[in-house]
């Protein structure tokens, strides 16, 4: 169905190791893999990717899903790959007309486009095993010490939980709209892009008026059961992070730190 | 002319993601024919919105074929003509309005279907008379603003306006007053004879349907339990209470009475009960 092959950012209920992982700890390992993406090269690369199949094939968490979340990026994948490919200067490998493809740039066009899918798979990783509120509960804790610099962090947190939650609610709205639009004649599987596109636009409007509608109603619903701000809220299950969780996190922190001299 | 709408074997599974996908639907077959009413009834998550969709062109079988006016819907040229066919009442009336005001959202179906300007007002005003809205009051308002009943009745017009072949209509008298139900039983009935048209309407509670429909369709789980008439009902052919649904009072009588030895010749209409009620104790009398 329309609309409904968009996985990015959902999570998806199951039962891996990585689920039950405290969120903390898997917040601070995807960020600081995150960061070290960026200084791998060659080796490095290859090296990073197998280590995460590896993990994830481990603790089973379906790669499917994982896979299909790149599909919203891979517009910006080719893009990064031929901008690296054709742009670099280099010496000179394969030349037509005044397009010029040259050895850093296919190198480069590599590692870039590289890097951008394992950022996609690493945000992936942790938004499907990890649901929005232990999220934001992670990112609280984490951020706690920039209270003393008189940041709400809490406040922080429940608009960027709340946030999160909106995600699938948003594609549920559209998939709604455009499902009562294609009740009542319209064509969204055209193949004509340009009437495509213009179908779109009777979908955006009222998606907006709905997901607004739905947060006010949101808000309504949490002050009738006494919501006053994220400050001094106790939590249902406390995080607790277990002593080989912690040894993992850093192995796998100490691995990423020792792949950027690869 | 043959069957309107058929469906042969038709199954449907929901995919999850990262999961086996969700069988809803499970080798149904059927035949709508013109000008009938068919009721579709089940428990909660027996698969009736899922076919009603099915039967709007909405979902795609997963398995099965469907057919219309006795051709086979296949490819998007037939799918697209087949979907203008049938106009289907979402269970739910909020995920069905999405217009800035009443008068646009009505309106949105037969501007897809190419009117324009006075035929287009005719249209909306004829589809809002039906569904008992009132667009001088109403038209120029929010549907979100509005109540419940109001806004299910504002997606009952938007679907009236689609002048449909076949209206298929999910749970429609869920939060209608009386009054309200009553006028929709009445102006589908006048759709069906006026128009032809075949209606089917989805609920999980019998009586809602009891005096308008024709046949049932019975689902239990996804698959299609029985397929009854009114008269094989009250005979009580089929267990109800297995599938969560209960004899409607008139039925319920008119199986008594059936039980003592009375003919009932419609055991919707609460007058030819009364009658063989008093013919019934006319005869207990005279022994
Ligand atoms: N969008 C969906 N995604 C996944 N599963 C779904 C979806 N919609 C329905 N289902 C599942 O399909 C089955 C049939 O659902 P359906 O909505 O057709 O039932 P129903 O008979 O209309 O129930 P109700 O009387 O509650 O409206 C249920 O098990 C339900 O959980
Ligand atoms: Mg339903």
């Amino acid at each position: 169905m329309v609309g409904s092959d968009i996985t990015i950012g959902q999570y998806l209920s199951a039962e891996t190791a990585l689920h039950s992982a405290d969120p903390r700890l898997k917040i601070a390992a995807t960020v600081s893999a995150m960061i070290l993406v960026f200084t791998y090269e060659g080796w490095g690369l290859v090296a990073f990717t197998g280590m995460m199949l590896v993990i994830l094939l481990a603790v089973r968490l379906p790669l499917m899903p994982l896979l299909k979340s790149l599909r919203a990026v891979w517009v910006i994948v080719v893009l990064t790959f031929l901008l690296q490919l054709f742009l670099t200067p280099g010496e000179v490998l394969w030349q037509w007309g005044f397009l010029s493809v040259t050895d850093t740039g296919l190198m480069n066009g590599v590692v870039f486009s590289a890097r951008i899918i394992l950022l996609v798979v690493l945000l992936g990783a942790l938004t499907m095993t990890t649901p929005p509120l232990k999220l934001a509960d992670g990112m609280q804790s984490l951020l706690r010490p920039l209270k003393y610099l008189a940041v709400p962090v809490s406040r922080v947190a429940t608009v960027v939980s709340i946030t999160l939650m909106f995600i699938p609610n948003v594609l549920e709205q559209s998939r709604k709209v455009i499902r009562s639009q294609m009740a009542r004649g319209a064509d969204f599987e055209s193949a004509n892009l340009l009437r495509r596109v213009k179908d779109t636009v009777p979908v955006l409007v009222p998606l907006f008026v709905k997901v607004f509608h739905d947060s006010d109603e949101l808000a309504v619903a949490m002050y009738a059961r006494s919501y006053a701000g994220g400050e001094g809220r106790t939590r249902l299950y406390p995080m607790k992070a277990g002593s080989m969780e912690v040894l993992f996190t850093i192995a796998f922190v100490v691995a990423c730190i020792a792949l950027s001299f690869l | 002319m043959a069957e309107r709408l058929t469906l042969e074997e038709v199954s449907y599974s929901y995919p999850l993601p990262g999961r086996e996908d969700l069988p809803a639907l499970d080798g149904i077959s059927l035949a709508v024919e013109p000008g009938e009413v068919l009721c579709v009834a089940g428990a909660n998550g027996s698969g009736k919105s899922t076919l009603a969709q099915v039967c709007a062109g909405l979902l795609a079988p997963t398995a099965g074929s469907m057919g219309y006016g006795g051709e086979k819907i296949e490819g998007r040229r037939r799918l697209l003509s087949f979907r203008r066919k049938v106009g289907l009442l979402f269970q739910n009336a909020e995920d069905q309005l999405f217009a800035d005001t009443v008068f646009e959202d009505v309106a949105f179906g037969p501007r897809n279907h190419g009117l324009k300007g006075e035929e287009l007002e005719t249209r909306v005003a004829s589809a809002a008379g039906h569904a008992g809205i009132d667009l001088d009051e109403l038209g120029g308002r929010s549907p979100f603003s509005l109540s419940e009943g109001e806004k299910r009745r504002v997606a009952l017009a938007g679907v009236l306006a689609l002048d449909p072949e076949v209206l298929v209509l999910d749970e429609p008298f869920i939060g209608l007053d009386f009054d309200n139900g009553e006028r929709l039983k009445g102006v589908l009935g006048a759709y069906r004879e006026e128009r032809g048209a075949s209606v089917v309407i989805v609920t999980h509670e019998l009586a809602d349907a009891w005096s308008l429909a024709d046949r049932f369709v019975l689902l239990d789980g996804g698959r299609c339990a029985a397929v009854e008439e009114k008269s094989e009902l009250v005979r009580g052919d089929i267990e109800l209470a297995g599938l969560g649904m209960r004899l409607p009072q008139w039925g319920a009588l008119a199986r008594g009475l059936i039980r003592c030895g009375v003919a009932v010749a419609d055991p919707s209409d609460p007058v030819v009960l009364a009658r063989a009620m008093a013919e019934r104790r006319r005869a207990s009398d005279g022994r």
